[in-house]
Parts: C-alpha cells; sequence; structure tokens
C-alpha cells in the first residue's frame, strides 16, 4: 500500500519551533508509548542473538510442538525452538526495513525534489516515470525481479524500493513545490547555487517534516511487501529466521502450535504499529491542537 | 489530542501535476482528452518494460513447457516453432499491432503444447470477472465503512472512539493479508466452523453463487485497507474541519451537525475519492495473496501461475489490462473531485 | 467426486504425451491407459492394454499384443494402429517419453504384426522392457491424435471420458460405460486444480469442498491424523528423497567426499523433520522394493568417518553450496536439516533457494549444479527402469553424471538390463548396485510414504507403493451413501 499524501498544513511559515515540537511531542502518550513499543523490539532485535536458548537451526524436538520443557514458544515446522527463532527473526527484518525506507526516500526524494524544483519539461518526463512504476500491480514487479535476479536480501530490497518510491517521489514533488517559491530558494537560485547543493541546504531541512509525516505508512508497506513475498514461497534461504518467513514457513502447524505464528507476526504489527504511533505524534505536534 | 495521518494528495498516478496555471476552453474535455494521452503513453511505457522483464527472465515458455527431460534439440525446436528466436524487437512490435486492435494475443504456453488457438482474452475474462466481484464487494463496504468510521474518530478526535478506530485499524493494517487471513480461517473455520475456508469456483458459475465462501476473502481485503482508508478519511475530515469557513460557520450558530455534512464533509470528499481509488489498485496487488490462500480463481492467481511458467504473452496481457483499469480508475476519480468540488475545477488545464 | 490438485494455471495439459506435473498425470491416468501399470507391490506390472509380451532370444526385440475388447470414448476398438502411432509420437524428441526411451527404442523399426500385435526393435537388450513404458507419461493414443486434439477433446480407453476442461481451473469427467476393466461407480470425476496453497486444498477437503486431496504435505497429514473430517492414506513406498552429488566436478568427483557426505546424514532425523515421520531410510540406492533390489546394503550417520575421509582427500572444513527448491513438499526442508547436520562433520552447507518453476530447467541448473536435491515422486517399477532413467551416461535424469555407455568401459550395467535369465540377473544387479552404493552420486536419505487425505465416505481408492494412490487409480472410486 503506498499512500500518496499531501503536505498542506505541515509547512506553514508557522510551524512551531522545534523545543515546543519536542515539549508537545513528549508531553503524548501516543509519542511515548510508539517510542517504548519501537525501543522493545529493536532491542530482542538487536540483543535476541545473543540471548536466544537454542541455534537458530538445530532442531530440539518433534515439528509443531506446543510450549513445553526448554521451549517455552514451541517448536517450528522443522522442530527448532521457535523463541530462539524469534530472537534471531528481527535483525534481517530491521535491516530490510531501515534499508528499503532509506532507499526508497534517497531515490524517490531525489527525484520528487528535482521535479518540484524544476521549472522545465524535466518535472513531467519525471512525473510520468514514476507513474509507469505506479501503474503495474506491486507483487508483480516484486515477482519479476526475484524471478530474473534470485531469491536475496538485496534483491527483495531493490524490489521493494522499486514499489515504494514512487510515492515518495510524489509526496516529495508536492512538498517541494509549495516551498519552491519561498524567498530563500529564489535567493540561492539568484545566487546561482547548483541544483544539488540547493536540494540538501534549502529544500531538504524544510521537506523534512512532509517526509517524516508519510513515513509510516511507506513503512507498513515495506514491512506487508517483505512478508508477503515469504507466502509466495519466494522468501530468504534456510535457515534464515525472519518474522514474515516465521508466519509463512509455520502456517501449517498453526492448530498444534498457535505461538509459532502468532508471536513473530505480534512482534512485526508491534514493529509497524509502533513507528505509526511515533509518526503521528510527530505530525501532530507540528500543528495546531486537534482538540475544538 | 490525537493524531493528524496526512491526508492523500488530490492528484494520483497517471494524472498531471497540480496545475500551476487555469486555462481557456472547455476545461472538462479538455481534462479528459489530456488524462487519456498521458494514460495511453503511461500503458505503452508500462507494457514495454514488462515485455523487457518477462523475456530477461531466467527459463522460456520452451525450457518450462518441457520439464526436465528438456533436450536442448528439443528446447530449440520449440522455440523457433514459437517464434521465440526472432528478435526481441519484432516479437514486440507484433504484440503491440494486435493489442492496439484489441488482440492480446495467444498464451504461449498453450501454444507450446500444440493447442491450436488459445487466445489470450479467454483465459483472463473469466479470472477477471472473478477478481472484479470481490473488488466490488469490498469497495462496496469500505467507502462507507471507512467514511462512518474515519468520521466518527474525527469528529471524536482524542476521545476513546478516536483511539478505538485509529489503533483498530493500526493493528489491522499492520498485518500481511496472509496473516490475516490465516488467523481468519483459525477462528471461522477451524475453531468455530462458522465460514468456509475456500472459496472455489467451478467454471461457469458466479461467485455470487455461494455467498457464504466471499465472506472471509472480502474480510481479509477489507481489514488491511480498511486501515488505511479509514485513517485517511479521518485525517481529512480534522483538516476540513480546521479550515476558516467551517470555523466561520460555526461561530454564525450552525448546529454541528450541519457544520459537519455541509461544509466539512463535502470538502474532505475530494481526498477521499482519491484515497479509495488508491485502495482499489491496491486490492487488485492484495488479492494475489488473498486468491491462492482462499483457491479463489482470479486473475492475480492466473497471473502469478503465468510468471512462473514463463508464459510471457499472458503475463503481459493482464499487466496491460490491470495497468489500464488502475489508470482509468484514476481518470475517473480525479473527474469526481473535479466535479465534485467546485472551487478545484478552475484547476483543470 | 471432485480431486483438489495443486494447479499450474495456463500450462495445465490433458494430452498423455505431454504432462508435466502432479495434476497433469492424474487427468490423464483417468482418460487414457497405459500398456502395463507399476504393480502395487513394485516388483512386477500388471497389464493394462497389453495382453502380453514376447521378447526375442536376444531381448532386442519385443512383440505387445494387445487386449481384444477395449473400445476408445468413441466407440471404435482398439487396434495395433494405434499402438504404432503412440510410439511414433513418443519419438518426438518433445514427448515426455522421449528422454527415457529414446536410447532403448528403435523407432524407425516400429511394425504392425497383426491386428493386436506391434513389433518394438530395442537398440539394446532389455529384459524387463514392460516395466520401461509402464509409467507416467506412456499413455496409449489413439492412431491420428494430434496434439491439438489431444489438449482439446481428448479420446482415450481411459475409465473417464472428456466433457470440459479449464487449464488452472477445472476439469469435468464422467464414467465410461464401456470401460474394459469394469464401468467406474461414480458418474463424474471432477478435478480442481484452482490450488496454488497446499493449506487452502486440506482446508477444502476438511470442509467438504474436495473428497480427495492426493499427496498431502505429511506435516499436514501428521496434525489431521485424527480428525473426524477426514482419513489420512498411506503407503510405506520407493519414493526416493535424495542430494545429488555431480561426480565429475570438484568436490564430489573424489569418491572420499562423496562417502563423507552420505556419511553425515542423519537419515532417521531427516525423515522425521523434513516428512514429519512418514517414510523410512533409504540406503543411497535407487529401485527400492524393485525386483533384483540390494535391499541388504544400508548405510548410517558415522561422522568420525566422514571426518577422516573428508581429512584424506583434503577437504577438511570444505564449503558446498546446495541448490534446492520448494518443487516439492520436504526438499527445502530436508535442505535446511541437512546443512545443520554436516556441521557436526566440518562441511559447512549454503542453502541455495531456486524459483520452484525453474529448479527443473537449464536456466535453473538442472544437469549441471554441483549440489542439488531431489523427489522421485513415483516408483520405479524395475532396476531397468530406475538405470535407464538415471545412472548411465546419456540418461535423462542422470544430474549426477554417472555412468558408462553401452559397449563401452564397465559392462555390468549392459549386461543386467539385457539378462532375461533371473539368476544370472539377479548376480549382475548385485555388482551393479554394490558400486553404485560405494560410487555412485546419490545420498538417498528416505524413502517416503505416498500420503492421501480423503473424506471419510470415500470407498474404492487404495494407497500403494507404486505412486500416490496406487498411481491416481479412479477406476474403482466410489463414494458410501
Amino acid at each position: 500500500m503506498s499512500a500518496v499524501g499531501s503536505t498542506r498544513g505541515l509547512l506553514t511559515p508557522t510551524a512551531p519551533t522545534p523545543a515546543k515540537r519536542r515539549r508537545r511531542f513528549l508531553a503524548s502518550g501516543e509519542g511515548i508509548a510508539g517510542l517504548a513499543i519501537l525501543l522493545f523490539v529493536v532491542a530482542v532485535a538487536l540483543i535476541g542473538p545473543l540471548v536466544a536458548p537454542h541455534a537458530l537451526d538445530a532442531p530440539i524436538g518433534p515439528p509443531g510442538a506446543p510450549p513445553g520443557d526448554g521451549a517455552p514458544l514451541g517448536t517450528d515446522v522443522l522442530g527448532r525452538d521457535v523463541l530462539s527463532r524469534v530472537l534471531y527473526g528481527g535483525l534481517s527484518v530491521l535491516r530490510l526495513s531501515v534499508a528499503t525506507i532509506a532507499l526508497t526516500y534517497l531515490i524517490g526524494g531525489t527525484i520528487g525534489m528535482l521535479a518540484g524544483l524544476s521549472r522545465s519539461h524535466l518535472d513531467p518526463l519525471l512525473m510520468r516515470t514514476v507513474d509507469i512504476f505506479l501503474s503495474l500491480p506491486s507483487l508483480l514487479l516484486i515477482l519479476l525481479l526475484i524471478a530474473g535476479a534470485g531469491q536475496s536480501e538485496v534483491v527483495l530490497i531493490v524490489a521493494i524500493v522499486l514499489v515504494l518510491f514512487p510515492g515518495a517521489a510524489r509526496i516529495v514533488r508536492t512538498a517541494t513545490l509549495e516551498i519552491s517559491t519561498a524567498g530563500y530558494i529564489e535567493a540561492a537560485v539568484g545566487r546561482g547555487e547548483r541544483t544539488v547543493a540547493i536540494m540538501r541546504r534549502e529544500v531538504l531541512p524544510n521537506i523534512a517534516p512532509a517526509i517524516l509525516a508519510d513515513l509510516g505508512v511507506r513503512f507498513s508497506s515495506a514491512i506487508v511487501l517483505a512478508a508477503s513475498v515469504n507466502f509466495l514461497g519466494l522468501g530468504a534461504s534456510p535457515p534464515a529466521a525472519n518474522w514474515g518467513l516465521m508466519i509463512a514457513e509455520n502456517r501449517p502447524i498453526i492448530t498444534t502450535n498457535l505461538w509459532s505464528v502468532l508471536v513473530p507476526a505480534a512482534f512485526l504489527a508491534l514493529l509497524t504499529i509502533s513507528v505509526n504511533m511515533i509518526g503521528d505524534a510527530y505530525v501532530r505536534s507540528l500543528g495546531r491542537s486537534d482538540r475544538r | 489530542m490525537s493524531s493528524v495521518a496526512a491526508p492523500p494528495e488530490a492528484t494520483v498516478a497517471g494524472s498531471e501535476p497540480p496545475a500551476r496555471a487555469a486555462s481557456p476552453g472547455r476545461p472538462v474535455a479538455r481534462f479528459l482528452r489530456r488524462r487519456l494521452a498521458a494514460g495511453l503513453g503511461t500503458l505503452l511505457v508500462a507494457s514495454v518494460l514488462i515485455f523487457l522483464a518477462t523475456n530477461a527472465l531466467p527459463g522460456d515458455v520452451a525450457q518450462v513447457v518441457l520439464g526436465k527431460s528438456a533436450t536442448p534439440a528439443s528446447v530449440s525446436q520449440l522455440r523457433t516453432d514459437l517464434g521465440l528466436d526472432e528478435p526481441l524487437v519484432e516479437r514486440y512490435g507484433t504484440w503491440l499491432a494486435g493489442a492496439v486492435q484489441g488482440d492480446l494475443g495467444q498464451s504461449a504456453v498453450r501454444r507450446a503444447q500444440g493447442v491450436p488457438d488459445a487466445p489470450i482474452s479467454e483465459i483472463i475474462g473469466t479470472p477477471l470477472r472473478n477478481s472484479f466481484v470481490l473488488a466490488l464487494i469490498t469497495m462496496a463496504l469500505l467507502v462507507p465503512l471507512s467514511l462512518l468510521l474515519g468520521t466518527l474518530a474525527a469528529v471524536r478526535a482524542g476521545r476513546a472512539t478516536d483511539y478505538g478506530v485509529s489503533y483498530g485499524a493500526l493493528v489491522l493494517g499492520a498485518l500481511p493479508e496472509f496473516v490475516l487471513g490465516t488467523f481468519l480461517i483459525l477462528i471461522f473455520f477451524s475453531q468455530l466452523d462458522l465460514l468456509p475456508p475456500v472459496a472455489l469456483v467451478p467454471p461457469g458459475a458466479s461467485p455470487l453463487a455461494n455467498p457464504d465462501a466471499l465472506v472471509l476473502p472480502v474480510l481479509t481485503l477489507l481489514g488491511v485497507s480498511l486501515a488505511f482508508c479509514a485513517r485517511q478519511v479521518r485525517a481529512g475530515v480534522i483538516q476540513a474541519l480546521r479550515q476558516d469557513y467551517v470555523m466561520m460557520a460555526r461561530l454564525g450558530g450552525l448546529r454541528e451537525r450541519r457544520v459537519l455534512w455541509r461544509y466539512a464533509l463535502r470538502n474532505a470528499l475530494g481526498p477521499t475519492v482519491q484515497t479509495f481509488a488508491l485502495s482499489i489498485l491496491y486490492l487488485f496487488g492484495g488479492i494475489i495473496v488473498v486468491e491462492s490462500l482462499f483457491a479463489y480463481p482470479g486473475i492475480g492467481q492466473l497471473l502469478v501461475q503465468a510468471v512462473s511458467t514463463r508464459d510471457v504473452t499472458l503475463v503481459q496481457g493482464i499487466t496491460l489490462v490491470l495497468a489500464a483499469i488502475y489508470i482509468a480508475v484514476n481518470i475517473v476519480a480525479d473527474l469526481i473531485v473535479v466535479l465534485l468540488v467546485p472551487k478545484l475545477r478552475t484547476g483543470l488545464r | 467426486m471432485t480431486v483438489g490438485m495443486l494447479g499450474n494455471g495456463s500450462s495445465e495439459t490433458l494430452n498423455p504425451v505431454l504432462t508435466l506435473t502432479s495434476v497433469d498425470f492424474m487427468r490423464t491416468t483417468a482418460l487414457f491407459d497405459l500398456l502395463w501399470a507399476t504393480g502395487p507391490d513394485v516388483a512386477s506390472v500388471v497389464p493394462k492394454l497389453a495382453a502380453s509380451a514376447d521378447p526375442s532370444p536376444d531381448a532386442k526385440k519385443w512383440t505387445i499384443h494387445l487386449r481384444e475388447d477395449v473400445l476408445w470414448h468413441d466407440g471404435s476398438p482398439l487396434t495395433a494402429d494405434d499402438l504404432v502411432w503412440t510410439l511414433k509420437a513418443w519419438g518426438d524428441p518433445r514427448s515426455t517419453a522421449n528422454g527415457s526411451v529414446a536410447p532403448v527404442i528403435d523407432f524407425s523399426g516400429v511394425r504392425k504384426r497383426g491386428p493386436l500385435s506391434v513389433e518394438v526393435p530395442l537398440k539394446l537388450s532389455v529384459g524387463e522392457f514392460p516395466t520401461l513404458v509402464s509409467v507416467f507419461g506412456f499413455g496409449i493414443i489413439k492412431n491420428g491424435s494430434t496434439p491439438a486434439q489431444l489438449a482439446t477433446r481428448p479420446i482415450g480407453t481411459g475409465p473417464y471420458k472428456f466433457k470440459s476442461f479449464t487449464a488452472g481451473r477445472q476439469s469435468v469427467f464422467v464414467a465410461n460405460d464401456d470401460y474394459w476393466d469394469g464401468r467406474p461407480p461414480i458418474d463424474t470425476l471432477i478435478v480442481d486444480s484452482t490450488f496454488t496453497d497446499d493449506t487452502a486444498r486440506v482446508n477444502a477437503l476438511l470442509a467438504g469442498n474436495v473428497q480427495v486431496a492426493p499427496r498431502t504435505p505429511y506435516l499436514l497429514a501428521r496434525q489431521n491424523a485424527s480428525s473426524s473430517q477426514a482419513r489420512v492414506m498411506k503407503a510405506t513406498a520407493p519414493n526416493a528423497y535424495m542430494f545429488s552429488l555431480r561426480v565429475d566436478q570438484p568436490p564430489f568427483d573424489d569418491v572420499r567426499v562423496r562417502k563423507a557426505i552420505k556419511l553425515i546424514a542423519d537419515r532417521p532425523a531427516l525423515i522425521d523433520g523434513a516428512l514429519a515421520g512418514y517414510g523410512v531410510p533409504g540406503n543411497d540406492l535407487l529401485g527400492q522394493d524393485a525386483k533384483y533390489f540390494a535391499s541388504d546394503l544400508s548405510r548410517e550417520q558415522d561422522i568420525e568417518q566422514a571426518r577422516s575421509l573428508l581429512k584424506a582427500a583434503g577437504r577438511e572444513g570444505m564449503s558446498v553450496t546446495l541448490q534446492t527448491s520448494n518443487a516439492a513438499a520436504g526438499l527445502l526442508e530436508a535442505g535446511t536439516l541437512f546443512a545443520q547436520q554436516a556441521k557436526a562433520a566440518g562441511v559447512n552447507v549454503k542453502v541455495q533457494k531456486l524459483e520452484s518453476s525453474v529448479y527443473y530447467t537449464d536456466a535453473g541448473g538442472w544437469m549441471t549444479r554441483t549440489f542439488g536435491e531431489n523427489l522421485n515422486g513415483m516408483a520405479y517399477p524395475s532396476l531397468t527402469s530406475a538405470y535407464l532413467s538415471q545412472l548411465w551416461t546419456d540418461a535423462p535424469y542422470n544430474d549426477g553424471h554417472w555412468g558408462s555407455r553401452p559397449g563401452q568401459g564397465d559392462r555390468p550395467l549392459f549386461d543386467a538390463i539385457g539378462a532375461l535369465e533371473e539368476a544370472r540377473a539377479q548376480e549382475l544387479w548385485n555388482e551393479v548396485q554394490q558400486k553404485q552404493f560405494e560410487e555412485g552420486p546419490y545420498l538417498i536419505w528416505g524413502n517416503a510414504d505416498f500420503v492421501d487425505m480423503v473424506a471419510p465416505d470415500v470407498t474404492g481408492l487404495r494407497p500403494s507403493a507404486a505412486g500416490p494412490l496406487n498411481n491416481y487409480d479412479f477406476s474403482k472410486a466410489g463414494l458410501s451413501a
């Protein structure tokens, strides 16, 4: 799902100062809760592999066994410890989502800013190109790329970026367009500064709020797409553990060991929910209060 | 206090960038002409891309059809018979010439098996209709539900209702379809035995003949889309409620409900229509997974299988149709928006 | 009765000469007949359309005599011309059958020898020729059938007649009143291949949408073994799961390395983990249960010996990439488990998962990969059939690049294949299998059961060692009232 959001109301000159924003953000239960959940999930992902009781790939019992001695969350489809695999499985999810989001905004952001600043035919040209990618079913793009280039993490990242960057490019373009008539931009152009410099020094800091507000939805999409690839049987090679793969591979044993599906699903959900909560709280800290 | 998600932009793919100047003439006709031209251009380039991508895949239809017992001689003979030896440009040209006249060509796999006549249009007809039915039912529920929940959350912003709706939506939206669907099957079939876990449709039958079977697939699609749409509606309404004319109306003593209907909702409609247009595209993507999960014979499943059997012409045909639907939906959505929201009409060029 | 099968979209076919996947096998078996079928015990073949067959004294020429009472679905009788036409179709390099019989049958010499008799000359002596044509891909087609007609309006001799077919969706067949082996008890056999997900297929069975789900993944069968909605049928079978080691490339060109790999496998653990316990350990030999099979040979895990063999070969701590896919249930799981077991011997196995649709194509590395995984999925009715398919130089499925040509190098294999006298054949096959056991390219760790799930009221289907549901034999299938 790639949301195409607007930036209206986020880039007004009356935006609150950073200090006020921070105060508002911290004062909201939502922002704090989101941060706390995110920290928890990240901690599990980072520290998990160090504290996992069992190896990632060694069977410790019969497949699909319910929780019991030595396996508090039971065993998975191959008889491996679910808890250990959950603990190992976060790192690649984090790596993949961070890499995807960073690349999405790097590419989408560059295209969007170029288009937004352009006074020439570059703008329609870039945006038409972006439209082409938007018009193709998202999973098809991923499917074709994986079928063509093999099943690896790098290919998956590139594929998801291909799906997500058009939306990001549109957001950034709209935001750039809104500020492009601002004095500081015109001044920079007048000084004859290079486009790249203008983009980095003048545009980026001023459109950052729009990007941050958009990040939650796109983050969810990245996670959902990466997990769905596992369902189609095109996920990571074994013995990799990641939460999406775990859900897909343990689906057949859901009736004997629900935890093998539920726990990785819960972690995926917590990750996306927390990022969205933080995004929401951030957006709210920018604007006027909703309270009437 | 609550959150404000960014409302969707008033233009999505296939549409012109926001106008920088209004132009004279009959605006709606001009708008349609421009959009259609741009849409066709997008389609053309998209078809080139898909053609190149499918042809670049390792393994071609000759290899896949001959399978494990293929010999180099039999593969090259079949390739020649199917015209796979001809240059790419020539093959694309032939395909395009046909597509322009409404002929999407013949299934490469069926031809490889010696079937003399296997038109793509015949193969994709029924699955396309089935997917359409699924998408339409989902939309029919999605639009009123997300309008209701989104508006409710917006007018109750910061209260329990708002949090209930917003977080409920977040949780549903955080799970991929196959996870949500798996849990729904577990609850409604394995545990409660209330609903069928698969939605088989015999050829020639209507998917509506067995409405029970559609409940879980629709719920799965709905859950994920509702999350997105309800949050967007909520944000749009909150945005509209803040506008000066709404404030003025309130100060002028209009009743709150009237303010809401007369001013806020109407103006929130623009971005909302775009959100729904986007969710149709999304439905067609999500349908790939849902159809497989519930064994529903739709276009998504056909597409996945066509990629794996390297039925290049079939992939090409399905993609073209889906892209065309997507572009058409966007043009219609934009048209609805400009017709509904008078102030935007000046934005036509 | 509705049968739920995993589908393959537009590539599904009713042409028995071009069958590719399980769903094609299943459908063509309902519409067409073989000359012989693999017997339920695998040690023999049972006659279908063939009444008998006589070899020449040197077993280089076989005369096949057809049954007299067989009618095609259009009412015309089966004749020798039909068999001559069918043999011509097998001679086409595109046919499924071609790979395994092209080196054996001299297609140009096939002659009609009577209204129901056909003489088939061979390029080499084969003592058990009927077993070569008693597997999938060898359905008998009517004189004059074209691929177009077979794909759209097939006329067979099988227990069911064609009614309708939509590739990737559903086929409807009706009982053949004139079937030579008796009319099937049910009127209509529907095969639904909308499924792309096995869990959905089993759910459909539990919900009553389908009555038969052949080749159920092991774990799903295990889960539902005690369900009141379904019955799990299983047959111990020579359904070989194997790792293939390419003998002409490092590191497996060294016989010590091959042997070490075979010693690393913990076979019972692989069966428990990858097959949910549905299977028996394999002994690295193909053709389990077939006549002349060397069941006295066996191999167990021995990490110490594996280590010392690797050390002797200078391959301590070696790394190898195992190419696998989820082309069949259990392959990926077995690869994963084996990689973990190999650590104990200091071998680093990197598992590389390939897209299942290209796993068996040139582009996916089929026949060129150094280290891969396969499942036979059916029983070889004879050692001749097994070795001619997989274990000589020009064998169509010789992915381990093993063997010798007829007339060259070591003779035992082709002498064994040509032997008509049992004691002599046994002696020669023992020799062939001993060498294969010690040096061959396969680590055959398990012979998986054929496991099928059916609704409680289904009758007349039987599990057998020959193949899933006795090779999809639906001719006696029924539903109890």
